[in-house]
C-alpha cells in the first residue's frame, strides 16, 4: 500500500478539528433565533430590523447588486466601530449567505462592502438586553446617590446593587475640585454611558441596567482612575 | 455571472498551479507511479471541503467567525511550511541534474509519496472550505437563478484548464530550468500565502494592525477585473495590504528567494571510497 495509514490519519486531522470545534445545533439556536434579512446592493446595505434582542442572531444576506460583496459586523472600540466581530466574504451577485453571530446588548455597525474593499456601506444596529427584561422593567426610576471624594474614589457604592431590567439614575457629586468623568461599563466591557461632571456639581446619568453581572463604575480625569464594582442580579 | 466566475477562478487557480507543478515534477522525474498519491490528496481535500461546507450550509451546525479565521490562518501557515520544504527539495534536486534526466532520480532525492499526497491535500484544502461555502451558497440560491452556480463552476473549470496549460508548458523546458523556475514561482506564492495568513489572524484579532494599510492599489488592480483576479489568486497579494502583511511578505520572500537562488558553496568532489579515508575509524 503506497499510502500508509498514518497519511490518511494526518490528512483527516483538519476535518476532525473542525467537527470538534463547531458548536452543537440545538443549544445555540434555541434562545432567541432572531433573523435579520440584509439586502446588499452596489449602493445600499438595508437591514430589515435595526433593534433586536441579544443572543444568537442570524444575518441572511442577499446580494442584489452586480459586484461581489462581503458583510461585516463591527463592535465599538473607543469612538469608532472597528472591532471585527464577524464577517462573510465572497457573496456573489444573486447569492444568499447566512451568518450567525452571538451579540450581547450594545450598539454595532453592519457593513456591506461591494467590491470587497474599503470601509463599506454602514448601518447601525442596536442590540437590547433580554426581551424579558424590557417587559419587566417597571419604568419607574430608582436613584442611587454617589460621591467622588477628594482621592477620586467613588463613595456610596457599598451595599448597592440592582436587578437587571431596572432603570437607574446615578446621581454623582464631584467634590474633587476639578472636572471628572463618570463612566459605566457593562460586564462585557462595552460602555453603557458616561458624563462629565464639573467641580462641585452633581451629574445625573440614567441607564437601562439590562444585563446581569458585574458592572464597572469608573472615575477618570484625575491623577488616578478608579473602578468600583456594581452587582446586577 | 462574471463576478461569480471570477471568484471561482480566483479560488481555484493557486491550488491548480501547485498541483500541476507537483504532477509535472513527477512526470519529468519518471515517477508516474507516484501520481496516484497526488489524486488521493486532491480528492480527499475536495471531498472533505465539500462535505464540511455542506454541513455548515444546510444544517444548523455553526462555526464561529474566529474559528473559521483560525482554521484558515493555521492551514495557510502549514501550507507555507510544506511549500518551503518542497522548494528546497527542488533546489537540491536541480543541483544534481544537468539539463535533462538520464535514468531515474537517485532515491534519496525523490520526495516520498506520503509527502506528495500531503502537499497536494494542503494546496487544495487551504482555501477549500471557503470555496465550498461559496459554492454551496450558490447552489442554495438556484431558486433565484442558475447564474451564480454556473459562473462559479466555469471559474473553477478555467482554473483547472490554466493549471493544465501550465503543466504542458512546464513539460517542455529542461529539468534543471523547470526546478529553478517553478521553485522560484512557489516561493512567491508561499510569500503571498503567509501574508494572507497574517491578514486572517488580524481579522480574528490575534495580530493587531488590521487598518494600518501601507497603500491602496485597488484602482490599478480592481478585484472585479480578470487581471486583478488572476493576480490576487496566484500571488495572494492584497491590493491594500496592512503593514504586518507587507512586512511578513518581504521578510519571507527576500531571505528565502536569496537562499533558493544562490549558488551552492563549492564542494570538492571526491571519488575515493570511504574506507580509503585516513580518518576512518572502528573495525574494518
Amino acid at each position: 500500500m503506497f499510502i500508509p495509514s498514518r497519511a490518511v490519519l494526518t490528512l483527516t486531522m483538519p476535518a476532525l478539528f473542525l467537527v470538534a470545534c463547531s458548536s452543537s445545533p440545538e443549544g445555540d439556536r434555541a434562545a432567541s433565533g432572531t433573523t435579520i434579512a440584509v439586502t446588499a446592493t452596489d449602493t445600499d446595505c438595508l437591514i430589515d430590523q435595526a433593534t433586536v434582542a441579544s443572543g444568537s442572531i442570524e444575518f441572511a444576506v442577499t446580494n442584489s447588486g452586480n459586484e461581489v460583496t462581503e458583510i461585516y459586523v463591527y463592535g465599538q472600540s473607543g469612538d469608532a466601530f472597528t472591532t471585527v466581530i464577524s464577517e462573510v466574504e465572497n457573496i456573489g451577485p444573486g447569492v444568499t449567505r447566512d451568518m450567525s453571530v452571538d451579540l450581547a446588548a450594545g450598539t454595532y455597525e453592519v457593513a456591506c462592502k461591494p467590491g470587497q474593499t474599503g470601509d463599506g456601506i454602514r448601518t447601525s444596529l442596536t442590540v437590547t438586553g433580554d426581551a424579558t427584561a424590557s417587559t419587566e422593567s417597571t419604568g419607574a426610576l430608582r436613584e442611587i446617590a454617589l460621591s467622588i471624594d477628594t482621592e477620586d474614589r467613588l463613595t456610596g457604592v457599598q451595599g448597592q446593587s440592582a436587578s437587571s431590567g431596572e432603570l437607574i439614575e446615578f446621581e454623582v457629586a464631584n467634590t474633587t475640585g476639578s472636572t471628572r468623568i463618570f463612566e459605566v461599563k457593562r460586564p462585557d466591557g462595552t460602555v453603557a454611558g458616561e458624563i462629565e461632571i464639573e467641580p462641585d456639581m452633581t451629574g445625573d446619568l440614567t441607564l437601562d441596567i439590562s444585563v446581569a453581572g458585574t458592572w464597572s463604575l469608573i472615575v477618570e480625569g484625575g491623577a488616578v482612575e478608579t473602578v468600583a464594582d456594581f452587582t446586577v442580579e | 455571472m462574471f463576478a461569480n466566475y471570477l471568484i471561482g477562478l480566483r479560488e481555484g487557480i493557486e491550488a491548480a498551479l501547485v498541483v500541476s507543478i507537483l504532477i509535472a515534477y513527477l512526470v519529468k522525474t519518471e515517477r508516474r507511479e507516484a501520481l496516484a498519491p497526488v489524486w488521493v490528496g486532491v480528492g480527499l481535500a475536495v471531498l472533505l471541503s465539500l462535505s464540511f461546507g455542506a454541513l455548515l450550509t444546510f444544517s444548523s451546525a455553526n462555526l464561529s467567525f474566529e474559528q473559521q479565521e483560525a482554521f484558515g490562518g493555521l492551514m495557510s501557515i502549514i501550507a507555507v511550511g510544506f511549500v518551503t520544504w518542497m522548494v528546497f527539495w527542488m533546489k537540491k534536486t536541480a543541483r544534481n541534474i544537468k539539463g535533462e534526466l538520464h535514468g531515474r532520480l537517485d532515491h534519496a532525492l525523490a520526495i516520498g509519496p506520503y509527502a506528495i499526497a500531503v502537499v497536494a491535500f494542503i494546496a487544495v484544502a487551504r482555501e477549500g472550505l471557503e470555496t465550498s461555502l461559496f459554492i454551496w451558497a450558490a447552489v442554495q440560491s438556484t431558486g433565484n437563478g442558475f447564474s451564480p452556480i454556473l459562473g462559479a463552476t466555469l471559474g473553477l473549470i478555467t482554473a483547472v484548464v490554466l493549471g493544465y496549460l501550465f503543466y504542458q508548458g512546464a513539460l517542455k523546458i529542461n529539468l534543471a530550468k523547470f526546478f529553478t523556475y517553478t521553485g522560484a514561482a512557489l516561493v512567491v506564492v508561499a510569500a503571498g500565502v503567509l501574508a494572507y495568513a497574517i491578514h486572517d489572524l488580524q481579522e480574528a484579532g490575534i495580530v493587531p494592525g488590521l487598518y494600518n494599510t501601507v497603500f491602496d492599489a485597488t484602482g490599478i488592480l480592481p478585484p472585479g477585473s480578470w487581471y486583478g483576479t488572476l493576480f490576487k489568486g496566484i500571488f495572494n497579494i492584497s491590493a491594500a495590504p496592512s503593514w504586518a502583511e507587507l512586512i511578513a511578505w518581504l521578510a519571507y520572500l527576500i531571505p528565502v528567494m536569496y537562499l533558493f537562488l544562490r549558488k551552492p558553496r563549492a564542494r570538492i568532489q571526491t571519488n575515493a571510497p570511504a574506507s580509503a579515508s585516513s580518518t576512518s575509524v572502528g573495525g574494518n
